[in-house]
């Protein structure tokens, strides 16, 4: 892959960037079929709503039963499905990048693990319900930080990173495995549906707290992408040119976990997004992070749980929670890729 | 005590509601021209649902009283008048149906893999009953809102958690129609069965018809002989228990409906250490930590049959109850009626009769 | 794609004082052998209900039936030690020859999907209604975990180059990945399921019958005679596709060997006791720390190591949680976990 393919210097009036085309393009293309998808997806459910009725109960004039069906059920859960694909995506393009490693996710930095662990606490523990997306919150920051701190040794080495992760997350993951075999089977089975990843519940309260975090980290993460190109050249080339290094790191490991962290603790772990979309996207628009990688990852994301959503409602005979179809169908998918360009190497 | 608004919308989403205004519409000119808005914009008619039951707005003649029910959290549900579209969750379906009370959908288990009918379920018949869900987390919410219905019945095991109402969902559904909830855990059955009786008779159900009348009849003879039996067996130790072959675990009775009550009919039930969950989960080395001279074992289709701890696990092969062969039936699921329990109570009843006493001491 | 550190070489994670000379290899191969009979004593000694060494030794050699104590010694605990040893070994071995083979210091079998296979297997087969038959889940077990491996490795081998550790280990994480999560959806389908097959799913010792451990007692033989056949071919490719091919080895058809292997002994491990992690991953790497990257050494120390720490484990899990106890994959998660960031921050600061 040659850098710079595909770039083009861009100059509006005193402006000038260099964008990257493609990855712009198509980015636009997602958010245009992100935008068809919702609009279809409101149409979509048990409840028939025709479409006259459906934009005059947006606009506030349709009766109640419409507009709650369409306001208090169908746009939330859309709207979370959304984001927290895109959030998974991105921060996973983060971690890929930022370890070099393919193979990595954001659950290598036990983001995962530690929200599981604390959500499952809560939930055979029977807290209050509204606690639960904070406590997941705080178990996976927590478990984020407790790998960052054993990383380090003046400063954080990927390998080390990786194995530290698969350390801890190990020892969380034990510790929910244990609580789902000592709790009776009625608390395990809500349990569960969590570890499962679901957007059923979702609510205006998750898409407030989605929305803002997403204000602040979508163009955090974006800003960041130069930095991380220049620490893929390598730790002494990047202090060669002046970067301050572990401040980077610092920067992406926080943006990448507080991205994930927040879709997971309202959907909970949401499996495969974070890890196959920057491949999908790599394999669509080239592999380098530029901003506009980073926001193409973040659209087909978005764009791809919401339509795995969507089809776990309305497609199947029983609705299954959106994280078993994201795995499910992106997986087979996913190994037919891996196969296809094995062979064709 | 607040009077539910039907379908009442949080006011935290109108922030949202431009943004969602301008999504939808870029998003309908994209899917084609139909979606125009027809010109005439009065009160959109209610009629174009998938509900077929009475049309709610059918007039109830003299029935206009406010109708009321105080629930087990204390929470009371007013409506204008009786409800009369029930939406309940099996176990209270399966409870209301024995008393005459026809909900028009039902949530919670209703059928095994092999189409058999889950025990909770009870009488239902389920062809005749919608279904919005079967597992946890699978309320179809839309469908409950399209079923329009008065009243959502549910139970409780660990209030105020309803059952099968997940906690994250329950103010969408509290939105849609009121609930009222019955406590099912940590009372005499007859408590429990008690509350679905005054349930079932401010939903305008006949306690005095015949059957219901005969199952009374039945549960109070069936109460006497088993009050009896256990008379007659002084000393008798009963354990109620389950296991699997890595664990055994031993019911807390206080935690059980059931047992409470046979502990009130003066039956002497092992009561483990551990009490804070239903059972106590036991390894199988400390299969002899509670002696009792009677096991009444879980029939769950899921528990591992006797016959197979026989095989499999020689530590409860040595525990005196399965010594002396003295192990019975325990439905840890049965429906909350007064017919299906007695029929339970007669057959623990012959258990007792047939029963030594003197295994342990 | 950028390279994978996964797969640097073994070197930079092992280092510091080893074991050179046969006659301290074979000193630490009599001790560990040692500590293992020991082990496997205490095994028998140690649980939540206390049994004197005098009951231990009649359980063993005059059994008498009409004794609890000696009930609870020759029913429970003598066969999940057996079971415990012969799961450990393989398990170890497993491990070695993974990381051998895929160069990769982080390899385990639970990367060739061989857990995630018999657990959708087996969670299949309960959840279709084989719920009366928990010894025919064995071979569904068993059979899932070898078809999930042959799969990962189809893939895994597919194009030119043929198996390499990066492909491999990808195909891998994602046939894992998506058996657990059809997993996930039929145990979110029948609550039933879930609760029979909960307490297998953590990897436990406990109900295990010698009956269950007959069953796949061949294979996991098969797996470690063949294993321990290998030790030279290992070390070779331990040392990198280049060199080895230039000692004139098959690479390919040796690396399939070994997958093969691996899926065998893995299969029967996983369908007699459930998916237990980190002795595949902790006891090789703990074993060439000692004795350095020649395998000839590794793998025996390998096949007495592995059943120590299981047995070590699951001591401990009966011990901690009286009158239940902890199933011996959440112990050895417990105490493995810590052993690989210790070994991790040991490790020199290397770029990859």
């Amino acid at each position: 892959m040659r850098p710079g393919r595909g770039r083009r210097l861009v100059r509006v009036g005193p402006v000038s960037a260099q964008v990257d085309l493609r990855a712009a393009a198509c980015t636009a293309l997602a958010l245009g079929a992100l935008l068809v998808l919702a609009g279809w997806g409101l149409t979509l459910g048990r409840f028939p709503i025709p479409a006259g009725d459906l934009v005059r109960a947006l606009v506030g004039r349709g009766d109640r039963e419409t507009a709650f069906i369409l306001l208090e059920l169908r746009l939330p859960r859309i709207l979370t499905a959304a984001m927290v694909g895109a959030m998974l995506a991105m921060s996973g393009t983060i971690f890929q990048g930022l370890l070099r490693n393919p193979l990595v996710s954001p659950d290598i930095v036990g983001v995962n693990a530690g929200a599981t662990l604390a959500a499952v606490f809560w939930i055979v523990h029977r807290l209050p319900a509204a606690g639960l997306p904070a406590a997941a919150f705080l178990g996976a920051l927590a478990a984020a930080g407790t790998i960052y701190v054993l990383t380090w040794r003046g400063r954080i080495d990927p390998m080390r990173l990786i194995l530290v992760g698969i350390g801890v997350g190990a020892l969380l993951n034990a510790g929910t495995g244990w609580l789902l075999v000592r709790y009776s089977i009625y608390q395990v089975s809500e349990a569960v549906l969590w570890m499962s990843g679901s957007v059923y519940a979702s609510d205006w309260q998750d898409v407030g707290v989605l929305a803002a975090g997403l204000a602040v980290l979508a163009p955090a993460g974006a800003a960041l992408m130069g930095p991380l190109r220049v620490l893929q050249l390598g730790e002494l080339s990047a202090r060669g040119l002046g970067m301050p290094v572990e401040r980077t790191w610092l920067a992406l490991t926080a943006v990448g976990c507080a991205l994930s962290g927040l879709a997971v603790s309202v959907a909970g772990p949401v499996g495969f997004v974070a890890f196959a979309v920057p491949h999908f996207a790599r394999m669509l628009v080239g592999a380098l992070p530029s901003p506009e990688f980073y926001l193409f990852s973040g659209a087909l994301g978005a764009l791809l749980v919401l339509a795995a959503d969507l089809f776990a409602q309305h497609a199947l005979p029983v609705s299954l929670p959106v994280g078993v179809v994201t795995a499910a169908l992106g997986g087979p998918y996913f190994l037919f890729l891996l196969y296809r360009t094995s062979v064709r190497r | 005590m607040r009077t539910r608004r039907p379908f009442g919308i949080s006011m935290a989403h109108r922030f949202l509601q431009a943004v969602a205004l301008l999504l939808t519409a870029v998003a309908l000119s994209a899917c084609g021209p139909g979606a125009a808005p027809p010109a005439g914009t009065g009160p959109s008619p209610a009629g174009a649902s998938e509900a077929d039951g009475p049309s709610p707005s059918a007039p109830t003649g003299a029935d206009t009283e406010p109708w009321r029910f105080t629930d087990d959290r204390g929470v009371t549900v007013t409506l204008p008048r009786r409800p009369v579209r029930i939406v309940a969750q099996s176990t209270a379906a399966a409870a209301l149906w024995d008393l005459g009370i026809r909900p028009v959908a039902v949530f919670g288990p209703q059928r095994r893999p092999d189409g058999s009918k889950e025990p909770e379920i009870g009488n239902v018949d389920l062809s005749a009953v919608e279904s919005l869900g079967e597992q946890w987390g699978e309320l179809d919410l839309e469908k409950l809102a399209a079923l329009r219905p008065d009243l959502i019945v549910t139970t409780m095991y660990q209030p105020p958690s309803l059952w099968y109402i997940p906690d994250e969902v329950r103010d969408k559904v509290e939105a849609i129609a009121p609930t009222v909830a019955i406590h099912v855990a940590g009372r005499p059955i007859t408590e429990v069965i008690d509350r679905f009786e005054e349930l079932a008779r401010a939903l305008g159900a006949d306690l005095n018809a015949p059957q219901v009348a005969a199952a009374r009849q039945r549960f109070e003879q069936a109460s006497a002989s088993l009050r009896e039996a256990i008379a007659a067996k002084p000393g008798l130790k009963a354990m109620f228990a389950g296991a699997s072959l890595e664990t055994l675990w031993v019911a807390v009775p206080s935690w059980y409906p059931d047992l409470l009550y046979f502990q009130q009919l003066g039956l002497d039930i092992v009561v483990p250490e551990q009490t804070d969950q239903f059972y106590e989960a036991l390894s199988w080395e400390q299969a002899l930590k509670y002696p009792a001279d009677l096991i009444l074992y879980d029939r769950r289709s899921y528990v591992v049959p006797p016959e197979e701890l026989a095989r499999k696990v020689p530590t409860w092969n040595q525990h005196p109850a399965v010594k002396a062969g003295q192990v019975g039936p325990w439905y840890a699921t049965a429906a909350f009626s007064r017919e299906g329990f007695a029929a339970i109570m007669e057959e623990l009843a012959a258990t007792i009769r047939r029963a030594r006493a003197d295994v342990v001491d | 794609m950028p390279t994978s550190p996964l797969a640097t070489d073994l070197s930079s994670t092992t280092h510091g004082r080893r074991l050179s000379g046969g006659v301290a290899r074979a000193g630490l191969l009599l001790l560990a052998t040692g500590a293992l009979a020991l082990t496997a004593l205490l095994s028998l000694r140690v649980g939540s209900v206390a049994v004197s060494s005098r009951d231990v030794l009649g359980a063993l050699f005059a059994y008498a039936p009409e004794s609890y104590e000696q009930t609870v010694v020759r029913a429970l605990r003598l066969p999940r030690t057996i079971v415990g040893a012969g799961v450990g070994a393989a398990l170890a071995l497993a491990g070695a020859g993974m990381q051998a083979a895929t160069r990769n210091p982080l390899a385990e079998p639970a990367l060739l999907g061989v857990n995630s296979g018999a657990a959708f297997a087996i969670v299949t087969a309960v959840y279709l209604g084989h719920l009366a038959h928990p010894l025919q889940h064995i071979w569904f077990g068993f059979l899932g975990g070898l078809g999930s491996a042959a799969l990962v490795y189809a893939i895994g081998s597919a194009g030119p180059g043929g198996a390499t550790p990066v492909k491999l280990a990808l195909a891998g994480m994602v046939v894992s990945a998506l058996l657990g999560s059809w997993t996930t959806a039929l145990l979110l389908l029948d609550q039933q399921a879930l609760e029979v097959v909960r307490f297998w799913l953590v990897g436990s010792l406990a109900g295990r019958d010698l009956g269950v451990f007959r069953a796949v007692s061949p294979f996991l033989l098969a797996g470690i005679g063949g294993m321990l056949l290998l030790g030279r071919h290992l070390t070779v490719l331990s040392l990198g596709e280049e060199a080895a091919r230039s000692l004139g080895m098959h690479t390919g058809r040796v690396r399939a060997l070994v997958v093969g292997l691996v899926a065998l002994m893995t299969g029967a491990a996983v369908a007699a006791a459930g998916p237990i992690g980190f002795v595949g991953l902790a006891v090789p790497h703990m074993v060439r720390g000692l004795v350095g990257p020649d395998y000839r050494w590794v793998l025996p120390l390998c096949l007495v190591t592995g059943p120590l720490v299981l047995l070590g484990a699951d001591i401990l899990g009966r011990v901690l949680a009286r009158p239940g106890e902890l199933p011996v994959g959440i112990v050895t998660a417990l105490l493995g976990a810590p052993f690989l960031i210790a070994l991790a921050r040991r490790r020199r600061g290397v770029e990859p």
